[in-house]
């Protein structure tokens, strides 16, 4: 079972994501803000992590991503970033930080579980 | 209904009905009950409305329509609703999503007010300082004082303008992602030549990699303005040939700019609470004073949106000047319209969401 890791502050979100999830097998880990996400992703393991862009705290979503896939242990987890904020400068920021993906909200549950499918597979 | 679900309904921050096509409530939050009155079982009493709902449910297209609601309080004006409709789970239901009419602006005596201290009032002065400004130099010499003293009238309304234009505006509420520390420098290559001037030396330290500081989200223009005044502030009240020390420090989800042992507005502040405005010779306010203080009040209202404060700390018998902000996401009073568009786009695809499972178990 994939493991998919959501870190976002807005629990009304995280919930979404949720039962987006379980109409599929995944194996689900949630954290609130992006220092608990990213020492959740150590802990974890997983295939897999949605990321807000904007979270309260000390690592926003693009210092998260670009911690993980600079650390040789985590490198390998796909991350994806979720964000209200969809100006090209934004989405090369992502980009920058090494992202897999960027979804902008309100994204679709069906788009979330293709974008998920997709990149799990290919990992 | 799925609980998570009933849940996120329920604390939806508009009004939300879910209506069956032939116009009766299957559901109503909290907000709507108070809004229109309607609960579960009850029926749509606005025609307009039901024939939106009918249609949305019948042909999947999404409307809007504006509907009467329910009074706050008995005798008070009937209010009109913003209704948002868009088709439901089902072929026979539809979602309504409720606002206020917000198209009456509260703040017209504000903006009256506003409009007078520009027109009548800042726009004179800056008339009579271009007049001064093209005297013969030898009258504009002797009329020096008088000039400079126009020209911090014109300072002070400036600064009231600004300050009363941001004061209900929606400007602060910028998600830029800003970096503090290159904010910073931003602000200070804007105030160095002031500083060069008075021969004052500015030494900056972040007591982290500058790769470690925490980002935040809000106004980057604002808190800019806040920099400067405050760098401004601070060279004001330097002496002459003196060194300032600037700090960044992170303490944990808080940054903190400390202007060490400076005078930050110390002129207006006294244990940061407002100090009455100080009379001069002439027994006038001062202008100046004046001036500062807005700048202050300025800078206290720009943070306090971005959920920080200014504060004055003594240690070991030096005066610190903080500002602390929160790190991360934008402070906000209210909880983002996203949140509620993202609910609807859930909703809207919730039937196809459970049909694809459906098909992948089979």
């Amino acid at each position: 079972m994939k493991r998919v890791l959501i870190v976002e502050d807005q629990a009304d979100i995280r919930k979404l994501i949720r039962m987006t999830l379980e109409f599929e097998a995944y194996e689900i880990h949630e954290a609130a803000d992006g220092a608990t996400g990213l020492r959740m992703a150590s802990a974890v393991r997983p295939d897999l992590m949605l990321l807000d862009v904007m979270m309260p705290g000390e690592l926003d979503g693009l210092q998260v991503c670009h911690r993980v896939k600079n650390d040789p242990e985590l490198q390998h987890v796909k991350v994806v970033l979720l964000t209200a904020r969809g100006q090209v400068r934004d989405c090369d920021a992502g980009s920058r930080a090494g992202a897999d993906e960027y979804l902008v909200k309100p994204f679709s549950p069906l788009q979330l579980i293709d974008t998920i499918e997709r990149l799990t597979t290919t990992a | 209904m799925h609980p998570t679900l009933a849940e996120i309904l329920e604390n939806q921050k508009s009004g939300l009905l879910w209506v069956s096509q032939d116009g009766i409530v299957r559901y109503a939050n909290g907000d709507a009950c108070s809004r229109t009155g309607l609960a579960a079982g009850g029926k749509l009493y606005d025609p307009d409305l039901a024939r939106a709902v009918a249609q949305a449910a019948i042909s999947r297209i999404s409307g809007a329509v504006t509907a009467p609601g329910r009074p706050r309080a008995p005798g008070e004006v009937i209010p009109d609703l913003n209704c948002r409709i868009v088709p439901g789970l089902s072929k026979d239901d539809a979602f309504v999503f409720i606002r206020d009419d917000n198209s009456a602006d509260p703040n017209v005596a504000f903006n009256n007010l506003l409009q007078i201290i520009r027109s009548d009032l800042r726009e004179p002065v800056q008339n009579v300082l271009s007049g001064l400004n093209s005297l013969d130099p030898e009258i504009a010499h002797r009329a020096g004082p008088l000039m400079e003293e126009v020209r911090e009238i014109g300072e002070v309304l400036d600064k009231l303008v600004e300050l009363a234009g941001i004061w209900s505006s929606g400007a602060l509420l910028a998600s830029d992602r800003i970096e503090l520390w290159s904010l910073l420098q931003q602000a200070w290559a804007e105030v160095q030549p002031q500083a060069v001037k008075r021969d004052i030396k500015v030494r900056f330290m972040a007591h982290d990699e500058l790769a470690n500081l925490a980002t935040l989200y809000g106004s980057e223009p604002w808190l800019r303005r806040v920099f400067l005044e405050c760098l401004e502030s601070a060279i004001r009240a330097a002496r002459h040939g003196s060194s300032l020390l600037i700090e960044h420090r992170q303490l944990g989800p808080r940054a903190l700019i400390v202007f060490r042992d400076s005078g930050v507005f110390s002129g207006a502040t006294q244990g940061i609470e407002m100090s009455p405005l100080k009379p001069n010779a002439s027994g006038r306010p001062d202008p100046k004073n004046a001036s500062t203080r807005l700048g202050l009040q300025l800078c206290r209202h720009v943070l306090s949106l971005h959920g920080g404060q200014l504060r004055e700390e003594i240690e070991e018998g030096e005066r610190q000047f903080l500002i602390d902000l929160p790190t991360g996401a934008p402070h906000r009073t209210s909880d983002p319209q996203i949140d509620i568009a993202q609910a609807q786009r859930y909703a809207s695809d919730l039937a196809a969401l459970m049909a694809r499972s459906r098909r992948t178990k089979a």
